[in-house]
């Protein structure tokens, strides 16, 4: 389990003003679930993520990963090996000239010896969905297999998280789908605790937690329906609602009650099969 | 007046097969001037060259396109004048701003066009209302240190600021957060209207391309593989998925809900209120 | 135009060129380099010729592919050839103010024109032939043994196989920025070299900071993934000679030292 109690955090802009990112953040993560963070552009969310993994360390306030805190030590390093991260831009996390190398990198830093290295890389590209391409440069892939490599990357080394910071907003639809696909097949099989950033609605309605966060605080935490639940609130802090809940949303307003928040077109279509 | 493509083919120079995008065949349409046009695709499928050739940022290698007046085939030369014609904004516009100043970076395009001082400044001006950035607040911040919605406006406004006939968007939105998003495409639009552009909107997003496109052409390996009204395209639901491409919520919802054998009506796009009412009719009915 | 640059360009194929150790490789090519300035006449060229060309053949690598690699030298040939053809003292054939198209001139500039183009033929091999990672491997490979002088060798080796990572990155970047400034207008063909030059910074400025943001996320990302420099990091596919590599070493270094003092000698 990740544990977070009190954490703040905050940064000196140039003209010496501090600006706080981070307020006052709690939060359990519990292993083996899929937790969904969302929140608008600038609520604090990526910073948030960076602290997971100790990229940041805490400047007050406690995280605590399967009991071992992240602070300044030589810890810091075990936690990234039990942490894994996927960022953003699918270009600028690719470090080798192949995608076989690229896995390979994460497995030398942490001292693999050279002999295991090919079954590990073999079983981390099976696991994405890359395993016919582990020869391939990156500027032959599209967005989505770079993504899913640099996932794969994460795999081979058998971390217990994986902390994703909006890996699919450069994405298009297929990748998008590609990706979320392969997170939540690792989720449910190999039990890896999933923590996801994103804006994007549709991606968040099958996690177990949803965590919204505005301007640097939690303001919503709970199952997805709980959440989406709280309509006003989301809209208010720029945030949009997963169509299905939406258009359940006009049914309310023409006097058609669906009951329950519904969050995806296949509840809401056995929905209206149970009315008719 | 309008834009008329007429067989324009271009083929990259490249024997990697592999590698996505390679050009576009023998692609000829039509579009009247005011109008919005939707193009979708998949990545790759070549609707990023088909656009570049509106500006004569590549040049057919066979075919020619007019637009007005003007005539773009492999020959041509004084592109200022289809540049400023036609406006393109490319995917994160925000990568390409380069001056100390938001007001410098708008002014790019309009000194390049040859606009005299005053007009410059009014063209800015006029281009900072129309994406809602106060002139006085912004113009000599550093478009670096604006957020990243900020920079994104900054970025169509010196495109905007070329008073353009013809606008080309390409995913304008990506990358941006929900409210973001649908308050940008609602802007892009209303400027379309103010300004009487001839828009090409090419977007992911199939509902966005639904609700603002007036017409749609459909890409697929450098080819146009299917083109009519929203309603039209949409209806071809089996062929859109072969392509890779996916089809409005509502379109999805019919579909499932004629599966069922709940909804005997024809599949169509439409906005989630009409659809409200399509559900409400089918609950009513079985009522009666 | 700039997506001809070879350098970097790393062609995946099986064959035995691409399998020996990238140490071998880049002795090799050095070799080779030096065993070239040895040749002092025009018909022992076609020694080298053949030597280049059973090594093509052996690394599959498609000989249009190696002769596109040629392009971008272009104008360092053309240089060369008239710099020798011109400034060589010899029989006069043709003259223009105190330019003297010289017999001897002519010859020179065919030698060393040939030179050149083997030169970069064979050393493109190199690089077409070895994964930029590998390359680099096999540059730390060589340098180890300066560590022991402080010669920061994994650092080197790694900057070098990111630089090379990011090339074609690079250049689709600065296609794209130059297509978004056009768009607006920009004019990059027109004027004197002053305007050209100053017609670039749109385009260098917007590259510049991306490329920091680009370092900085790749920090980030390597950090993340457990990078802390060489210490206790073990190699993929740790590099042993095996006897291809003998051989090839043996050959070319013997090959080498013929040339070199029969060049003395005679």
């Amino acid at each position: 389990m990740i544990k977070i109690s009190n954490l703040n955090h905050r940064y000196m802009k140039s003209n010496g003003k501090g600006v706080i990112t981070l307020e006052d953040i709690n939060l359990n993560i519990e292993k083996g679930s899929f937790v969904s963070i969302i929140g608008h552009n600038g609520s604090g969310k990526s910073t948030f993520a960076k602290h997971l993994n100790g990229l940041i360390v805490p400047q007050s306030g406690k995280i605590e990963v399967d009991g071992i805190q992240i602070k300044n030590d030589d810890n810091i390093w075990k936690i990234r090996n039990m942490v894994g991260m996927v960022f953003q831009n699918p270009d600028n996390q690719f470090i080798g000239g192949t995608i076989e190398e690229d896995i390979a990198f994460g497995l030398e830093n942490i001292g693999v010896p050279g002999n295991e290295m090919e079954d590990r890389i073999q079983d981390a590209a099976l696991k994405v969905g890359m395993e016919e391409y582990l020869k391939r440069p990156p500027h032959k892939l599209s967005g989505g297999q770079k993504q899913r490599s640099a996932i794969g990357a994460v795999l081979a080394m058998q971390p217990e998280y994986i902390v994703l910071d909006e890996p699919t907003s450069m994405l298009d639809p297929k990748g998008r789908q590609e990706v979320i696909e392969v997170l939540r097949k690792r989720n449910k099989e190999d039990k890896i605790t999933i923590i996801l950033i994103t804006h994007y609605m549709d991606e968040v309605v099958y996690s177990d937690k949803v965590v919204v966060m505005d301007k640097g605080r939690i303001v919503i935490s709970g199952q997805p329906k709980e959440v989406f639940k709280q309509k006003e609130m989301l809209l208010k802090i720029g945030l949009e609602l997963p169509k299905a809940a939406l258009l359940q949303d006009h049914l309310k307003k023409i006097g058609v009650e669906l009951g329950d928040c519904l969050l995806t077109k296949e509840e809401l279509v056995r929905k209206i099969w149970e009315l008719y | 007046m309008g834009i008329i493509l007429d067989k324009i083919s271009y083929k990259y120079d490249i024997e990697d097969k592999e590698l996505s995008s390679f050009g576009i065949f023998d692609i000829s349409l039509q579009v009247e001037s005011g109008k919005a046009i939707g193009i979708i695709g998949h990545t790759g499928s070549g609707k990023s060259t088909l656009m570049q050739h509106l500006n004569a940022l590549l040049l057919p290698q066979k075919g020619q396109i007019k637009i007005d007046d003007y005539i773009i085939n492999n020959k041509s030369k004084n592109l200022k004048d289809i540049r400023k014609k036609v406006g393109m904004v490319f995917q994160y516009p925000e990568d390409q701003l380069f001056e100390e100043t938001v007001f410098k970076d708008i002014a790019f395009g309009p000194k390049n066009i040859g606009l005299k001082e005053q007009e410059i400044e009014a063209a800015v001006k006029r281009a900072m209302a129309d994406l809602e950035l106060d002139y006085e607040e912004y113009k000599d911040r550093s478009p670096y240190e604006l957020s990243g919605g900020q920079k994104r406006k900054v970025a169509i406004a010196t495109v905007i600021a070329m008073d353009p006939d013809v606008l080309v968007l390409d995913e304008p939105t990506a990358g941006l957060d929900p409210k973001s998003k649908k308050d940008l495409l609602a802007l892009l639009f209303k400027i379309k209207e103010t300004r009487k552009l001839t828009v090409f909107f090419v977007s992911h997003n199939m509902d966005d391309i639904y609700l603002f496109s007036e017409y749609i052409y459909v890409m697929s390996q450098g080819k146009i593989v299917m083109e009519g009204s929203g309603l039209e395209v949409f209806s071809k639901t089996t062929e859109l998925r072969e392509l890779g491409l996916g089809v409005p919520f509502s379109v999805e919802v019919l579909e499932d809900l004629k599966k069922q054998g709940l909804y005997r009506g024809e599949i169509k796009a439409i906005d989630l209120k009409e659809l409200a009412e399509v559900i409400f009719n089918l609950l009513g009915d079985k009522n009666d | 135009m700039i997506k001809d640059i070879t350098i970097g360009q790393y062609i995946y194929k099986d064959s035995l060129v691409h399998r020996l150790d990238p140490r071998t490789k880049i002795i090799v090519s050095m070799l080779f380099m030096i065993g070239i300035f040895f040749i002092k006449d025009y018909y022992e060229y076609i020694y080298v010729l053949a030597l280049t060309a059973i090594s093509i053949y052996l690394s599959k690598i498609p000989v249009a592919k190696i002769l596109k690699g040629l392009k971008p030298i272009l104008p360092l040939i053309v240089l060369t050839i008239i710099m020798n053809a011109f400034f060589t003292s010899g029989e006069v054939i043709f003259q223009f103010l105190f330019f003297k198209l010289t017999i001897e001139g002519l010859a020179l500039a065919a030698f060393m024109s040939t030179r050149i183009i083997f030169l970069i033929i064979f050393t493109s091999l190199l690089t077409l032939t070895t994964s930029p990672i590998n390359l680099t491997h096999g540059i730390e490979g060589l340098l180890n043994p300066l560590k022991k002088l402080k010669v920061p060798a994994h650092e080197i080796a790694m900057m070098m196989s990111i630089a090379l990572r990011f090339i074609p990155t690079l250049i689709d970047e600065t296609d794209k920025i130059m297509k978004a400034q056009k768009a607006r207008g920009a004019d990059f063909e027109s004027g004197n070299i002053i305007k050209k030059t100053k017609s670039l910074i749109p385009v260098l400025i917007p590259l510049f900071i991306s490329a920091f943001t680009r370092a900085d996320e790749l920090a980030m990302a390597m950090e993340a993934r457990g990078y802390r420099g060489d210490e206790g990091r073990t190699r993929f596919r740790e590099q042993r000679l095996q006897l291809n590599d003998y051989l090839i070493l043996l050959f070319f270094l013997v090959l080498t030292i013929f040339v070199g003092i029969r060049s003395v000698v005679f």
